[in-house]
């Protein structure tokens, strides 16, 4: 009976992750402390919108305070610019550019 | 010789003219300047060299250099006429009125007319153009004009940046550029300008298509900025915005490396 509670705790778990993950910057909870790999999936989400390939990038996050600072840089030495964010730990995206 | 700083950053709407908003002004067209350039016999370098202390804006000296028509300001173009339409000229019987602010005995004395006093050195005078005389050149701005035109900036899907060089003849002054490769989405590579002939990299340019209305930043990225540092000489940015300027005010000296310096 202990087991099974603990396989459901588990579960519950788990799919909460999993919500989570799925989220964007409206829909974060503001109650819940977002790691730094569900904070860099928002960025990335919000990037694809805008940039088509994101693999010409280097993803560099930095926690601020309560915040993160996620910056695209190109990998190579062109001309050009990627997005740049700041989001709060909860996942909502505070500000961004869209440099070019 | 030079009168205007270069706008840093800031945008344009285009090329440099100084006439009122709406006014066309009074050109001398390529034509007018090349009978100009053939009757009054003197050398390009050596307009450079003395024209801009005499009251020839910069404009109307990369205008010159350059061969392309020459935006006249009120007046010049009565003092030209003789010039242009009157009897050809004896070189040494000083007929013809000059330019706008051109005194002929105190400047160009031994050089419209032929005189015995020893001329300037005009390899010694020639030196780059500024940011500001690089966006009046008409050279310049139809180059940036046809990379904005090709960067499809009204295509969501194709639109890209598109950039390239320019370059400076170091004996004729002659301006001309070369188009980089198709560059990505938001970005470019301007690293590996082509070799011109007798001529060296004066500045470079690329568009930045994303519009603004749909939240892109339409001036240099940091990555621009940190590259143009590097490369000695003027860069421009074409957005839907403007012309922004930015890097060095012009390119310091003719020789060394052909490309960047």
């Amino acid at each position: 009976m202990r087991r099974r509670a603990f396989l459901m705790a588990a579960f519950v778990a788990l799919a909460g992750c999993g919500e989570r993950r799925g989220s964007t910057s409206t829909e974060a909870s503001e109650g819940t402390v977002m790691t730094k790999d569900e904070i860099l999936e928002i960025a990335r989400q919000d990037a694809a919108t805008k940039y088509r390939d994101l693999s010409i990038y280097n993803v560099t996050a930095t926690q601020v305070g309560s915040e993160w600072r996620i910056v695209y840089s190109l990998k190579d030495n062109s001309d050009g610019g990627g997005p740049e964010y700041t989001i709060d730990q909860h996942g909502k995206i505070v500000s961004k550019k869209y440099y070019q | 010789m030079e009168r205007e700083g270069m706008r840093s950053g800031a945008p344009s709407g285009g090329a440099a003219g100084g006439a009122a908003p709406g006014a066309a002004p009074d050109m001398l067209s390529t034509a007018e300047l090349a009978r100009l350039k053939q009757r009054v016999g003197v050398s390009d370098d050596m307009i450079q060299a003395l024209g801009g202390a005499q009251g020839l804006s910069p404009q109307q000296l990369a205008a010159i250099r350059a061969n392309q028509a020459v935006p006249l300001q009120p007046g010049q173009r009565a003092q030209l006429e003789p010039m242009l339409h009157g009897p050809a000229p004896n070189p040494r019987d000083g007929q013809f009125a000059l330019a706008h602010g051109l005194d002929r005995h105190e400047v160009v004395d031994g050089a419209w007319f032929g005189s015995d006093a020893p001329a300037p050195a005009p390899a010694s005078t020639l030196q780059a153009p500024t940011a500001s005389e690089l966006t009046a050149n008409g050279v310049v701005t139809a180059a940036i004009d046809a990379s904005w035109s090709d960067s499809q900036v009204a295509d969501a899907t194709n639109r890209h940046e598109e950039g390239g060089w320019i370059y400076m003849d170091t004996t004729t002054g002659a301006i001309t550029t070369r188009r980089a490769a198709r560059g990505g989405g938001a970005s470019i590579n301007l690293w590996s300008p082509p070799a011109v002939a007798g001529s060296v990299v004066v500045g470079n340019w690329h568009t930045h298509p994303n519009p603004t209305s749909e939240g892109w930043e339409p001036g240099p990225s940091g990555a621009d900025l940190t590259n143009q540092g590097r490369r000695n000489v003027p860069g421009f940015v074409k957005a839907d915005d403007g012309l922004h300027t930015f890097g060095a005010n012009r390119r310091a000296s003719l020789t060394g490396n052909a490309g960047f310096p």
